[in-house]
């Protein structure tokens, strides 16, 4: 007799035999009230009320039980790739950064994530990455001069010292303008290269480069401040000012750089 | 929801200590109440314990990294049931016991949620994010493979559920 065609009734006995070993078994059921009072708690003290974090649930990763380092590998990855397309997504529905110059400016901003918190000593500020993004209309740019530059609220030199999943980091390595200091990290999404070449696109950062950039307040930074500490902890405080008025350092940018801030 | 409470927290008593079981318990009820669009409405227990499953592997990953070697023996207890004393137990049971520990650990959590979480194969299915069609594969196999133990290990027809043949 083959293993396919046992019968029924021998694996129910198996099947009680493996019980016999369940270390469950003289566990107590948890009393009604403890379980309300379980789920209560769950319920009221949820801060993200079924709209804010990922979670993994069966399906999201396809990986063999008992393997704890693989999922919990896949699970990353899910979170990563879920946040980055979250950021979007959600950030597109809240508001969008007005256009420089121009016509159909659907500028959108990517969430980096945490308030700005200035110290003492070396802070790490999030950036949202102003520009257009996939799929939306390019903005018109107009020239970039001195009075462009000079409507941002901070500029810097910073240098790219990693792209990872997504996000580039970089250090404060010069400051013209702002309460940026020599020695901050920056983290900013790293811009779409499919959109690099359209007019007004977010800078997609190369490491070991040093970029100028200058920053504009993000749309709806203040009413996101009143919004609430939870809230606001979403939402950088400062964009990527796009339009030529970021990129690689040198050449006439530096130039502008250096008029527009008496560098 | 409740409905979940009582298999999910016996899932986790048997895999892990009592204070990871607790804190399991709370982030799998959190993930279900932010999800509970997501939650299958004829089989909520399994997917419930399938959420479980990936939280638990979360929790094993965290206690690695802090190198909490005391607890790290307990939480990755999926990896076997925990030894009992001889002196407790029947001889059949230290021989499942240890026939259990010598399969795949795959084949061994099958025939767990099989036996101790009283799945079937869709269950399981449901639980592990695979195909009911391959669980009940797996499983069959892996009810054989732990008979082909239980003789290796001189255990009777009996111990093998074999005793109604």
């Amino acid at each position: 007799m083959s293993p396919d065609e046992r019968p029924e009734e021998e694996d129910r006995e198996l099947r009680e035999h493996l019980r016999g070993l369940d270390p469950a078994a003289d566990l107590p059921p948890l009393a009604r009230e403890d379980v309300a009072a379980l789920l209560a708690r769950i319920t009221v003290t949820d801060p993200a009320v079924r709209d804010g974090e990922h979670d993994v649930a069966p399906g999201d990763a396809d990986v063999a039980p008992g393997d704890a380092d693989v999922v919990a590998a896949d699970e990353l990855a899910d979170r990563r790739t879920w946040r980055e397309t979250r950021s979007s997504g959600s950030t597109r529905r809240r508001r969008a950064l007005g256009a420089v110059v121009g016509l159909a400016a659907a500028t959108a901003v990517v969430v980096a994530g945490v308030s700005l918190g200035r110290g003492t000593g070396a802070s790490t500020v999030p950036l949202a990455a102003g520009g257009v993004q996939p799929g939306a209309p390019a903005s018109l740019c107009a020239e970039v001069d001195v009075q462009a530059l000079e409507a941002t609220t901070s500029a810097v030199a910073a240098e790219t010292l990693a792209v990872e999943d997504g996000q580039v980091r970089l250090e404060v390595t010069e400051v013209f303008r702002g309460d940026l200091q020599v020695g901050d990290t920056l983290t900013v999404p790293q811009g779409d290269p499919m959109t690099a070449v359209v007019d007004g696109a977010s800078l997609t950062y190369d490491v070991g480069t040093t970029y100028l950039l200058s920053t504009v307040p993000t749309a709806g930074s203040s009413a996101d401040q009143a919004a609430g500490a939870a809230d606001a902890e979403e939402q950088p405080d400062l964009a990527v000012a796009n339009c030529g008025r970021s990129g690689p350092d040198g050449g006439e940018l530096r130039d502008l750089y250096e008029q527009a801030f008496g560098g | 929801m409740a409905e979940v409470v009582e298999p999910v927290r016996r899932y986790l008593a048997r895999r892990t200590d009592q204070a990871t079981a607790e804190d399991v318990l709370s982030e799998t009820l959190l993930v279900l109440w932010r999800r509970l669009e997501d939650v299958p409405p004829h089989e909520p227990v399994p997917w419930a314990v399938g959420v479980a499953r990936l939280q638990l592997a979360n929790a094993t990953r965290s206690a690695r990294r802090q190198e909490r070697v005391a607890a790290k023996e307990t939480v990755h207890a999926v990896a076997g049931p925990p030894v009992r004393d001889p002196a407790e137990t029947t001889t059949d049971k230290v021989l499942l016991e240890h026939a259990l520990a010598q399969l795949r650990p795959g084949d061994a959590e099958l025939l767990r949620l099989w036996a101790w979480e009283d799945m079937d194969a869709k269950a399981i299915a449901t639980a592990q994010g695979a195909s009911p069609g391959t669980v009940a594969v797996r499983l069959t196999r892996a009810r054989a493979r732990l008979r082909q133990q239980l003789e290796a290990l001189g255990a009777g027809s009996d111990a093998r559920g074999e005793g109604a043949r």
